[in-house]
């Protein structure tokens, strides 16, 4: 072990000091990061809900719009980090006629927002104004984590207002073994903590997603020393950071219902689910189903996911396992080549 | 401003001169390996000295926001720097603890029960506490600074009542830094034993109290009661994870004493790091799986949850004569706006049907409610985002 001789230790000492002196000056020479930078335009707002359409140079090879349904947790940007890494960038360039339902940031007016106003009131009216701009009388709705669930629910309500459905990284079980959210969730009392705080912090939520992966905030940052001096490596890094701690506050009873009735009751699966006065049957969601999970989704795992395929009444249906993370689905290299034009070919086969 | 650019500049060009002290130093010793061990010892303590100063300057509130007193252009580069500061201290800690072990091992002395005794326990629990974030200005910190202020000033004035509560918090300080806080139970005891004291001490004092203060003064006991309570499960979560450290950490010796008997030992720190990280991940993901860990985390939370209201009341109280508009007066207003919303919403979907029905068209109408925006860059001004962080 030569790098225990004090000559050794020295100079690592020395190396790790002035590569955080350099780290210094290079973070007081840089602005805020941009990310989600791709050029939109907001077509439609209720409260601080919008709903965006990405702009195209060329026409769509797609008939069918297509509306993408981020989490309520944590913002769309991730989808759209950089000009190179960026999920929404290659489905545009695949062909597609992209819209993006914008949950903005909760204050505490909008505490007492429920699952049933996010989804058959917000999300279907976004809906409805694609519809109408478009003349499509179906859209594809394609959700993402929470809102692949908001997604999958929406298409067991409205059926009828949805071509297509695809779902990533989409939690559906919510009991399953290595489910950690899920185990934290049964022994969360989800009614003190609304009652008493209103919204619930974005900061409570990423403290917990930090705990998923206990070291691995340290090892990042330790390894990001060695790129202070490569200006495209530190930038890509503080995207990814900027996205991370850009986590909006939750709606505290829409954060309640999603707690109570679907980690810790797992209404969903059960078919008890009930939203609007209307019960949620999955096996009403006969519409053509892509579902992608993330093989080494640490959040996410596959099997929360996997059993959408069984319970769904569709008979055109799909399971693609995807390598990689929850987040590395969107923003790995080879999600970049891979994933976005899978999905356009899928649809494109599909819009007759 | 100035002072804080000061300070900034200060830190630079101190840490810079550091490095080529040490490069000085490296140089003038080599070859002398115990006065180098001395010397080397000194830096790294003088390098730890002032990366505390850093850490804690940069906790002040005045360094939260993103206005003059910060050398960086954005609140985000601020933090990417807290944490590079955070990660290279717990990275650097990490070394300085296991640099005897791993001495020990090179010359073939360290034996896996004398294990804990090269290591330095305080050190250890510092550690651990640093990778929880235990060691953080916390808004219960804050909280807590707050009521060990408002009981100050009440002692200062009911002297006779604060003869019991004073000592006690002074003289059991102490226990704080000791390992026997590992004993979960009898830190619950303590927390207890010190609001009952706070109760008794202060029972003459509301004695004389007007009736419409007493109140607010029961709530502070309440609240610091509360605080007990809470401050006692975040003893308890601490020595789970001290515990899981513990095991941990001897699953890493016992690796690195296999690994040395096959001669494949690391060749660098960043090598053993990345074993030591991998080991303790694994370790403490096991324990947060479990419905023990998950059992205390929820409690926390609802004691935290719990506490910040109970804080918020007890300012309401403190506010209640002043002409301010409360929060709960807010809440209260959010939830009829909430209904009226409701109600709202409903009528323009009813009269959307009526409309649609009418005109006898396929419903694919836009909602009546609906507002067309013709702003380029959606992202800007977003309605509700938060401020700079």
């Amino acid at each position: 072990m030569d790098f225990l001789s004090p000559q050794r230790v020295l100079e690592e000492f020395s190396a790790t000091t002035a590569k955080l002196a350099q780290g210094f000056e290079a973070l007081k020479q840089l602005d805020q990061v941009a990310v989600g930078a791709a050029p939109k335009q907001a077509v439609w707002q209720k409260d601080k809900v919008q709903l965006l359409q990405y702009a195209r140079e060329t026409p769509a090879t797609a008939q069918t719009p297509i509306l993408i349904v981020y989490a309520l947790v944590n913002r769309h940007n991730m989808m759209d980090l950089q000009d190179d890494r960026s999920f929404i960038r290659n489905l545009q360039a695949a062909g597609l006629d992209l819209y993006l339902i914008d949950w903005g940031y909760p204050t505490p007016e909008d505490r007492y927002f429920t699952m049933d106003e996010y989804i058959n009131g917000y999300l279907d009216a976004a809906v409805d104004v694609i519809r109408a701009r478009t003349g499509q009388p179906a859209i594809t709705l394609m959700g993402i984590c929470q809102g692949g669930t908001f997604s999958v629910v929406y298409s067991a309500l409205h059926p009828h207002k949805v071509k297509n459905l695809v779902t990533l990284v989409t939690p559906i079980d919510f009991a399953t073994p290595r489910d950690l959210l899920s185990k934290w969730a049964q022994h969360l009392d989800v009614d003190a903590l609304v009652d008493n705080q209103g919204n619930v912090p974005g900061e409570l939520l990423n403290a917990g997603f930090a705990l998923l992966k206990p070291l691995l905030k340290t090892t990042k940052y330790v390894s990001i020393l060695n790129a202070v001096d490569k200006p495209e490596q530190l930038l890509n890094f503080l995207r990814m950071e900027h996205w991370i701690a850009d986590s909006p506050n939750q709606a505290g009873e829409c954060f309640r219902q999603f707690v109570k009735e679907l980690y810790q009751q797992n209404r969903l699966v059960k078919g008890t689910l009930e939203l609007g006065g209307r019960p949620v049957r999955l096996a009403a969601i006969t519409m053509p189903l892509l579902n992608i999970y993330a093989q080494e989704d640490h959040l996410v795992p596959p099997e929360a996911s996997i059993p959408l395929n069984d319970l769904v009444g569709s008979t055109d249906k799909s399971l693609t396992p995807f390598a990689g993370g929850h987040i590395g689905v969107f923003v790995g290299s080879r999600s970049q080549k891979e994933l976005a034009p899978g999905i356009a070919h899928w649809l494109h086969e599909r819009d007759t | 401003m100035e002072q804080t650019v000061t300070f900034f500049d200060t830190w630079y060009n101190s840490t810079t001169k550091l490095v080529n002290d040490w490069r000085e130093a490296t140089e003038k010793l080599s070859g002398e390996q115990k006065s180098m061990w001395e010397e080397a010892g000194k830096m790294q303590q003088n390098w730890m000295h002032s990366f505390q100063t850093m850490m804690q300057n940069m906790q002040l509130p005045f360094m939260g926001g993103s206005g003059t007193s910060s050398p960086f252009a954005h609140t985000g580069m601020q933090d990417a720097f807290f944490n590079m500061l955070k990660s290279t201290d717990i990275y650097t800690r990490l070394f300085q603890l296991w640099q005897p072990v791993l001495q020990a091992m090179q010359h073939n002395t360290c034996q896996s029960q004398d294990f804990w005794k090269l290591i330095d326990q305080q050190g250890f629990k510092t550690f651990v506490d640093k990778l929880f974030g235990f060691d953080a200005v916390t808004p219960v910190r804050a909280f807590m600074d707050q009521s060990t202020q408002m009981m100050k000033l009440w002692m200062d004035s009911a002297t006779e009542a604060s003869k019991s509560f004073g000592p006690m918090f002074g003289n059991s300080m102490p226990f704080f830094g000791s390992f026997a806080q590992l004993n979960p139970q009898s830190l619950t005891q303590w927390y207890m034993q010190m609001a009952q004291t706070a109760q008794r001490s202060f029972a003459p004092f509301w004695g004389s109290t007007d009736k419409g203060q007493m109140p607010s003064l029961q709530s502070v006991v309440e609240m610091m009661q509360q605080w007990g309570n809470y401050m006692a499960k975040v003893n308890q979560l601490q020595t789970m994870l001290y515990k899981q450290s513990v095991s941990a950490w001897e699953k890493v010796m016992q690796t690195m004493a296999d690994r040395a008997r096959e001669g494949n030992v690391p060749t660098d720190f960043n090598q053993f790091y990345n074993e030591w990280s991998a080991i303790n991940e694994a370790e403490f993901v096991a324990l947060f799986n479990t419905d023990e860990y998950a059992a205390l985390q929820g409690e926390l939370i609802k004691l935290n949850s719990e506490l910040t209201k109970a804080y918020e009341k007890q300012m309401e109280v403190f506010l209640q004569p002043y002409p301010v508009v409360l929060r709960s007066q807010l809440d209260e207003v959010y939830k009829v706006n909430h209904e009226l919303r409701g109600r709202i919403n409903t009528l323009e979907k009813l009269v959307s049907e009526l409309q649609s029905n009418q005109s006898n068209k396929p419903e694919t109408s836009a909602p009546q409610n609906q507002s067309e925006i013709k702003t380029s860059s959606a992202e800007e001004n977003k309605p509700g985002r938060k401020e700079n962080k």
